[in-house]
């Protein structure tokens, strides 16, 4: 029901159960705070359980996932349907908050003076990359890939890390960091592009 | 292939396809970043490439688990919610995927928001999507998974006979409308606007259609007053689709 114009009317509302995510963000664009509700009652598990499984510490979590859904209504004004799926979109930017919580608090050392000082003693980066597979989806996903490129993809993906840090903690050349990192994703496009129904797109 | 500068393959598209997969997953910084992305802009095979790793990196996001939040979590979000005026949820066209809302092409869409929200502040005898009231049963059901209506009608965008997109309009003392064309092929520019009950064409505004998609979202002047359905025209002022809303 609304108040319309000073008249009381009623508004057709049986497409409330199936209403876009895209009509969504469009209602928080126009800031209605109805459909701000229901956008997050519908990702609230889904931004709180990624910012949880990157940052294993409940209290950063939430403080991530609300600053996302926040975000989600100051910008829904620019995102753009075409370009990326809403939760695409949100689930990106819940991963970038919590990649800035994490290099707030990270323990792994990116600088060369530390690196070359800790040695070969670094274990950082193989319990950070443990932790991540333990989650069955990451697992499922990367667990095609050889181990090296595997590596590669979780601490890009999973905490963030730059081709050159990977790098240095790896004790890599930056070039051989990068091919890890891009043949570990062209393999899982292809296994991607090989699964989707209009078999493979273009070259 | 190239639309402008390098060849197809040229240098150019060698100089940063080894840099697209750290792109899609957000870790391509500084130089690097700024040549991929203006690069990205301007080359259609790219973008694809780019398009098809950030489908990868969006299934790594999509592989983590969900989890239930604290208790009160949506209330403690839901009460910090800012409020403000309406603005035109308008995306900028181009091809680019910009994945940081930390980098919004903001100076485009503010202009437009401005203009819209202006344009929202009219004052009018009120708006209202199809029937007001006391419609046959069969008309107005109840919400469908929700304790209060969301109060979005949503009605399929036609174009000769085939479903080209859809059209949603919220009614309510701020009414807008989002249109989602997903295939209008042979449109660059399109005009839409909207027709109201008493047969009134209100014209909301201009957006544009980029490889047939297109998505443009707009405050309705409360002047419009019960809509029956919204069109979208050409540059010459020919209907291209069209949508109506149930009575």
């Amino acid at each position: 029901m609304h108040l319309v114009g000073g008249e009381r009317s009623s508004r057709v509302t049986r497409w409330s159960g199936t209403v876009s995510d895209e009509a969504l963000v469009a209602g928080m664009a126009a800031r209605d705070e109805r459909s701000a509700e229901e956008f997050v009652q519908r990702y609230e598990r889904r931004v709180y359980g990624l910012a949880l499984s990157m940052l294993a510490d409940r209290a950063l979590a939430e403080d991530v996932a609300q600053e996302a859904l926040l975000r989600a209504w100051r910008h829904a004004a620019v995102f753009d349907p075409a370009r990326a799926p809403v939760a695409s979109w949100l689930l990106t930017i819940a991963r970038n908050l919590a990649i800035d919580a994490l290099r707030l608090r990270r323990s792994v050392p990116v600088d060369d003076e530390e690196i070359a000082r800790l040695g070969g003693d670094d274990r950082s980066a193989d319990r950070a990359i443990e932790a991540a597979l333990a989650l069955p989806g990451l697992k499922d996903a990367l667990g095609g890939l050889p181990p090296e490129q595997r590596r590669a993809l979780v601490l890009a993906h999973a905490y963030g890390y730059t081709a050159a840090e990977i790098g240095r903690m790896e004790r890599i050349p930056l070039g051989t960091a990068k091919t890890r990192i891009r043949t570990g994703m062209a393999k899982l496009r292809d296994s991607l592009d090989g699964g989707s129904e209009e078999g493979g797109g273009r070259s | 292939m190239s639309v402008e500068g390098p060849m197809p393959g040229g240098s150019a598209c060698a100089d940063v396809a080894p840099d697209l997969a750290e792109l899609a997953l957000g870790v391509l910084t500084g130089e690097d970043r700024a040549r991929a992305l203006a690069h990205v802009e301007r080359c259609e095979e790219c973008a694809a490439a780019l398009a098809r790793l950030g489908a990868v990196a969006d299934g790594l996001l999509a592989a983590h688990p969900e989890a239930d939040p604290p208790e009160g979590f949506s209330q403690r979000v839901v009460s910090r919610l800012e409020p403000g005026e309406p603005v035109a949820h308008r995306p900028v066209p181009g091809r680019l995927r910009e994945r940081d809302v930390a980098r919004p092409p903001v100076a485009v869409v503010a202009a437009a928001a401005a203009a819209v929200a202006a344009v929202a502040l009219v004052a009018g005898a009120g708006f209202v999507l199809g029937r007001t009231t006391g419609g046959p049963g069969g008309s107005v059901a109840p919400p469908v998974g929700a304790a209060r209506p969301l109060g979005i009608e949503v009605a399929g965008l036609r174009a000769g006979g085939r479903r080209v997109g859809q059209v949603y309009a919220h009614g309510g003392s701020s009414p807008w409308l989002l249109v989602n064309v997903d295939s209008l092929s042979g449109a660059r520019s399109v005009t839409c606007e909207v027709t109201a009950t008493d047969g009134r064409t209100v014209v909301l505004g201009s957006f544009w259609i980029a490889s047939g998609r297109g998505s443009w979202a707009v405050a309705v002047p409360l002047s419009a007053g019960p809509l029956r359905g919204a069109r979208l025209a050409g540059a010459g002022g020919a209907v291209l689709a069209s949508a109506t809303f149930s009575p």
